[in-house]
């Protein structure tokens, strides 16, 4: 009975060590940016830079370079998952850096497609208005895959100027129709 | 009272380590599972370009549109050197550890001209700074090769993105920068 009782115990903190293992690895490496998106990224100086790293290399992924901000997006502005099914506008001031793309595809960033700054038209007043849908659309346009529930990332290189307390204008994403 | 706690702690004990292991070696053995799936047949110190639908998967920040070298660090048999004439376009190094702390980073404008060199050491461990040569001995051991990172670890990962501004330009970009050079010095 006494074993029995102290393999329940350990069988108990196993569980409950691993569990709180992969929680704080996945709540790690992301903070909010601007409503919707969250941002990647790895603070050395910070304690829980550990679970941070952690973060991407149990998806097999480096984390951002210094001087890139990675964002990820997975809700329009309404708060519904972006699908692929759906059509989105991305609308917002054209990021100021020295390079930037957005990418869509499916949760875990795989079969993404993308659109960047060498694309880009701009309105005369340098906001940016990409189309994220399967059909064709004028203007820029970002063609979705066909991957049921969409994850969108947006890449800013080396914003200019440096922002202070991560306040880069972000776009909004609101969803125009599904299929 | 001891017998009473001793399973208790025991499971709060194991639970921790079962949480350490979570954290600190799943993620690295995942990582390097990864790492060799995508770099299959890549020799350690020398410099390749990965396939554009790779690259996402190991460099978040990529697009399939950008071109990503990689050079996988091994300083078991010494200090590398990355020697590079990158054309005039947009691109970043960032060095990596072998546990994915970034070490060292430079980008076009901080390079200044096309050319660069960068020599990659392992950091001495306490005990080697403590019982090794005083700094001026090892300061001169060092060439003047350009600039000079120390990884802590005995492996990392050097990582060149460029993103391509015209896609007509994007093969002669990737032969420029298939001459780029990583290797023991």
């Amino acid at each position: 009975m006494k074993i029995s009782l102290g393999s329940a115990f350990l069988l108990g903190g196993a569980v409950v060590g691993y569990l709180t293992g992969v929680n704080a690895l996945s709540r790690s490496g992301q903070v909010a940016a601007d409503g919707k998106w969250m941002q990647g990224r790895v603070d050395p100086k910070n304690p829980n830079a550990l679970y941070a790293l952690g973060h991407f290399r149990q998806d097999g992924l480096l984390p951002p370079a210094n001087g890139a901000l990675f964002y990820t997006r997975l809700v329009d502005d309404d708060g519904n998952s972006l699908r692929s099914s759906c059509s989105y506008q991305l609308s917002g001031p054209q990021p100021a850096a020295r390079w930037w793309s957005v990418s869509a595809g499916d949760v875990a960033g795989g079969k993404a497609a993308s659109f960047s700054a060498r694309d880009a038209v701009l309105t005369s007043d340098d906001q940016l208005n990409l189309a994220l849908t399967r059909r064709a659309a004028p203007g820029n346009w970002l063609a979705l895959p066909d991957v049921g529930t969409l994850r969108v990332a947006l890449v800013i290189d080396e914003p200019y100027p440096t922002p202070k307390g991560g306040a880069v204008p972000l776009p909004s994403i609101k969803k125009l129709g599904c299929e | 009272m001891m017998g009473r706690l001793f399973w208790p702690l025991t499971a709060a004990f194991f639970g921790l380590a079962v949480h350490l292991v979570t954290v600190l070696y799943m993620p690295g053995l995942m990582f390097q599972r990864s790492l060799s799936r995508l770099t299959e047949g890549a020799k350690p110190n020398s410099f390749f370009v990965m396939k554009p639908e790779n690259q996402s998967s190991l460099v978040p920040t990529a697009t399939a549109q950008d071109i990503v070298g990689l050079c996988l660090l091994d300083f078991a048999k010494g200090t590398v050197v990355i020697s590079a004439h990158v054309p005039q376009t947009l691109w970043r190094l960032a060095i990596y550890s072998q546990s994915g702390q970034q070490v060292y980073g430079i980008n076009d404008v901080q390079a200044g001209s096309g050319g660069f060199s960068v020599e990659v050491a392992r950091a001495k461990s306490l005990l080697q700074q403590i019982t090794g040569k005083p700094d001026a001995e090892d300061a001169a051991q060092i060439e003047n090769v350009g600039w000079h990172a120390e990884v802590p670890e005995a492996k990392g990962i050097a990582v060149l993105w460029v993103p391509v501004p015209d896609a007509l330009q994007r093969n002669a970009l990737e032969s420029a920068l298939k001459d780029i050079s990583c290797k023991v010095k």
